[in-house]
């Protein structure tokens, strides 16, 4: 039974260029803020193209094995057990690469055979290559934000996708999201855009990460459950952000005068 | 001083006493001080323009970008009241710069206090139309203002401004019931104060007002027009930074005797020489009053052990800052006088050859903002090297501590790399996995751990010890000079980690002011490590204690390496001090701004402070975690350990 696709609001040509990716077998990149919907796009278009999608979040601790696949002992046996690389290669899924970034490089460099032309992943524990079928598709994510440290891409890895970028929505669409979202009237959800917006055109709060659609979501889907607003303003979208005792309470003054 | 001065000063003292217009003292500090940085940072999320709140005398005021609040609110005795009375008043001003109203240059203050007062419905109006939650606050400020605000209605013209005020206040032209001719103009006066007004019918009206009021008070000097907002004030002068210090002056200085004027320069008035020029007798700057100031200064401390404070606080408090002026002529001639007796060492006036000089910014926090450019680094790549025999000798002392360190070292390394019997691993245990089949065979449960996990990429790692060589380390702790418990603690560190893969770089520092910071490289990333030692010992202390160019310096340094994780070992006395106001609150907040970059840059940073007890500061500075105390070297292993093990595990 096919599940019902997640609901996704498009904000520019993301789509027809997911679609166009797809066909012509390219790797795709998405590179934007946290919490700004790469990975609700991701869920949309494999339920739209009717693709299994297999998610690995990437750590610092992802090793290749975790990534390819391993050994393991069941009773007397020795049984491989496939990773979710090279479960998705057989499966001809989408490989959701979440937070690429966070993975060390040699681990992504597995990756490289099977994001060019050649489009195959090499098992060296079971001497076997394995040929990506035609629908499998590489998708990786990453935050360009809060990369810790200089800790960028190589460009060898780089060069391989196609970007696509993803920032903040704009007002009328944001608005949108955050009121389907959190099925929310459209009053509340806009002064919470709006709310947002002041926040994040203020780059001198020096904050790791500004406020995302996601946290506006969260605080929508509590004042639609009764939370009074400045309420729900404070402890889902004030607080998240930042431990700075004069930053909270500015943050809290400002949603006390837009509720 | 003889004995008409003494009396003179005594009446003089006495007359400020009664009449209240002395500086406050601590007693009555105004609660704004703790609130300035939350109403700033407020003002800019809601402009989307950077503010300035100050404390003003009066009932301050507004003018674009600036918000003078009054810092004396003893009519508002309840903390909370306050609190609302100063987020109401910071709503109104950035409405009223929102709405584009500004006082012009050449209005008088009776006339900028009308306009703020014909300007309020209209700024009430459009923040209620623009912050919806704002209503109870505005509510509730008015109640709080017309039940408490105290009005001074000594003369004719004073009660028709404060008959207005109230009237606005309460929305009740019926409070006008008098019928003089003061009256009459109050209820024009609040009639003309409707909803969406305009700058320029507020600039007409604001005038009409004023002149009625000329002719009905018959009088030139202008009282104090108080209203619970204060001032519409005009643009601010373009130069009006050089009003305050150039420098923040320190907030905080160990002694404790120290009291900041709180009278600043709030309302100035802009006087124009242009206008006045007159070629033949041109204008000189006089300044008797700072000199009186600075003969005070300079004066000799009497020998009974009183001083002169009062007498400085005096000249101080009669200092005129309120009129600025303004000219295109340049000075004639100028007298400088930069000092600088006592503070070069031989160490400084040496001709460096090999410097590079990097520039950095500097962390103000009172402005929350970088200064640019601010210090400038002069990375010396080899200083000179010591005697050869003192890193020899000091190697003989101190091998208890590195092979106890070494241990350490190893073991932490040992955990890191393998773990063996795991439930989940990349490898299979072969070990444990002989044992497994064996217990199978004998008929019993297996442990299922058989698995082996293993760090199998060595991420590299580089340290920077960053060695404190101002003259401050010179001195002694618990019996020990601080520079030698520095420099064996270096050596220590440096002769554990050499057979392992870590890179290690030493820097030293020390900073003569912001614009002659020192950091000698006694070892970089690939230099040999007994050279860098012995050009360690060869390093004398010397200069003051800046530590945020420091920091920033090592942070390009360690960029050098290339390797994954980065730590900068701070090795210092932790006190952040230089003599160009590099101290108190301003070098620990630059400190922590310092260390934030590191962090974002994704080095770690550790703090070893060579002290025999902790201070409040260390943490605010480095962090909870971020610092350990160093009473002495044999202390140096344990302690080492116990702040790097999360970090040396990563």
């Amino acid at each position: 039974m096919r599940a019902i696709p997640p609901w996704y609001r498009p904000v520019g040509r993301e789509v027809e260029l997911f679609e166009h990716a797809h066909r012509q077998r390219l790797p795709l990149l998405l590179a934007g803020p946290t919490g700004c919907g790469k990975t609700r796009f991701v869920e949309a278009m494999a339920a739209q193209l009717d693709l299994p999608l297999i998610t690995v979040a990437c750590h610092d601790e992802t090793s290749s094995i975790d990534l390819v696949g391993r050994f393991l002992i069941r009773g007397a046996e020795t049984v491989w057990q496939d990773g979710p690389v090279t479960r998705a290669v057989r499966a001809g899924a989408i490989l959701y690469l979440d937070e690429i970034i966070e993975a060390r490089e040699d681990v992504i460099v597995v990756l490289h055979s099977l994001t060019d032309h050649r489009r195959e992943l090499y098992i060296d524990r079971l001497d076997e290559t394995l040929f990506a079928p035609e629908s499998f598709m590489v998708v990786a994510s990453f935050n360009p934000g809060y990369a810790r440290g200089f800790k960028e891409l190589r460009p060898s890895t780089r060069q391989r996708f196609v970007v696509q970028r993803f920032s903040y929505p704009e007002t009328k669409v944001e608005t949108e999201i955050v009121a389907h979202e959190a099925k929310l009237e459209n009053g509340p959800a806009k002064r919470l855009v709006e709310f947002a917006n002041k926040v994040r055109a203020m780059d001198e709060l020096q904050l790791a990460e500004t406020v995302s659609t996601r946290l506006l979501v969260t605080a929508g889907k509590l004042i639609s459950s009764g939370v009074a607003p400045r309420v729900a303003c404070n402890a889902a979208v004030v607080q998240p952000i930042t431990d700075d005792h004069a930053q909270l309470e500015a943050l809290q003054d400002l949603a006390n005068l837009m509720f | 001083m003889e004995w008409d001065q003494r009396a003179f000063a005594w009446l003089y003292r006495s007359f400020r006493r009664v009449t209240g217009s002395g500086p406050s003292t601590d007693a009555d500090v105004s609660p704004l001080e703790s609130l300035t940085a939350r109403f700033e940072t407020l003002s800019h999320l809601l402009t989307g323009k950077k503010w300035e709140v100050v404390a003003g005398k009066a009932m301050g005021g507004v003018g674009p970008e600036r918000l003078v609040l009054p810092q004396r609110t003893a009519w508002l005795d309840d903390p909370e009241e306050q609190a609302s009375f100063f987020l109401y008043r910071v709503v109104v001003g950035v409405t009223s710069s929102e709405l584009g109203f500004v006082a012009g240059h050449d209005w008088s203050n009776r006339r900028r206090a009308l306009a703020m007062l014909i300007a309020i419905p209209s700024i009430h109006q459009e923040i209620l139309a623009r912050y919806p939650g704002a209503e109870s606050l505005v509510d509730r400020c008015t109640a709080i203002s017309s039940e408490r605000f105290q009005f001074d209605e000594q003369s004719a013209d004073l009660r028709c401004f404060s008959n207005a005020c109230r009237a606005i206040l309460r929305a009740d032209p019926g409070l006008l019931v008098d019928t003089s001719s003061a009256s009459i103009l109050a209820s024009e006066l609040v009639g003309a104060a409707t909803p969406g007004l305009s700058l320029r019918s507020l600039a007409d009206t604001s005038m009409d007002f004023e002149r009625a009021l000329e002719k009905l008070s018959r009088r030139r000097a202008v009282a104090d027009y108080r209203s619970p907002w204060g001032l519409l004030m005009p643009p601010s002068i373009p130069w009006n930074a050089s009003l305050e210090p150039p420098d923040d002056p320190q907030t905080n200085l160990p002694t404790g005797t120290e009291r900041k004027m709180r009278r600043r320069p709030t309302d100035v008035e802009y006087v124009d020489l242009e206008s006045q020029k007159d070629k033949d007798n041109p204008v000189v700057h006089s300044f008797e009053k700072v000199h009186t100031a600075t003969e005070y200064q300079s004066g000799r401390k009497q020998l009974d052990g009183s001083d002169q404070l009062a007498e400085q606080e005096e000249a101080l408090e009669e200092l005129e800052l309120s009129k600025l002026t303004r000219t295109s002529e340049t000075a004639q001639s100028v007298y400088r006088a930069d000092l600088r007796a006592g503070l070069h060492t031989a160490d400084l006036e040496e001709e460096q050859t090999s410097t590079r000089a990097h520039r950095y910014r500097e962390w103000n926090f009172k402005r929350r903002e970088y200064r640019d450019d601010w210090c400038t680094v002069n990375e010396q790549i080899s200083p000179p090297t010591g005697p050869a025999s003192a890193v020899a000798a000091a190697s003989r002392r101190l091998h208890g501590e590195v092979l106890c360190l070494q241990a350490e070292l190893k073991r932490l390394e040992l955990e890191r790399r393998w773990r063996n019997r795991q439930l989940d691993g990349s490898e299979i245990d072969i070990d444990a996995l002989v044992d497994r089949q064996a217990t199978l065979m004998a008929g019993r449960h297996p442990d299922p751990r058989i698995y082996v996990r293993r760090k199998v990429h060595d991420s590299e790692l580089a340290m920077l010890i960053l060695v404190d060589a101002s003259l401050s380390s010179d001195s002694w702790v618990s019996g020990k000079r601080i520079f030698d418990v520095v420099r064996d603690s270096t050596q220590v560190l440096v002769e554990s980690f050499a057979p392992t893969s870590a890179k290690l770089a030493i820097g030293a520092f020390y900073s003569n002011t912001r614009r002659d910071c020192r950091f000698l490289v006694a070892k970089g990333f690939e230099d040999d490590t007994h050279l860098g030692l012995q050009r360690l010992h060869g390093v004398a202390p010397a200069g003051y204690t800046r530590i945020g160019p420091a920091v920033r310096h090592a942070l390009e340094v360690l960029d050098r390496s290339g390797a994954r994780r980065r730590l900068i070992l701070l090795l210092t006395d932790a006190k952040p001090t230089d003599y160009d106001h590099y101290e108190g609150q301003y070098g620990v907040e630059d400190v922590r701004q310092a260390l934030r970059e590191a962090g974002e840059q994704g080095v770690h940073c550790l703090a070893l402070a060579v002290r025999d007890k902790g201070e409040a500061y260390l943490t605010q500075m480095f962090g909870p975690h971020g610092w350990l105390l160093l009473p002495d070297v044999h202390s140096l292993p344990g302690g080492f350990i116990s702040v790097a093990t999360d970090f040396l595990r990563s």
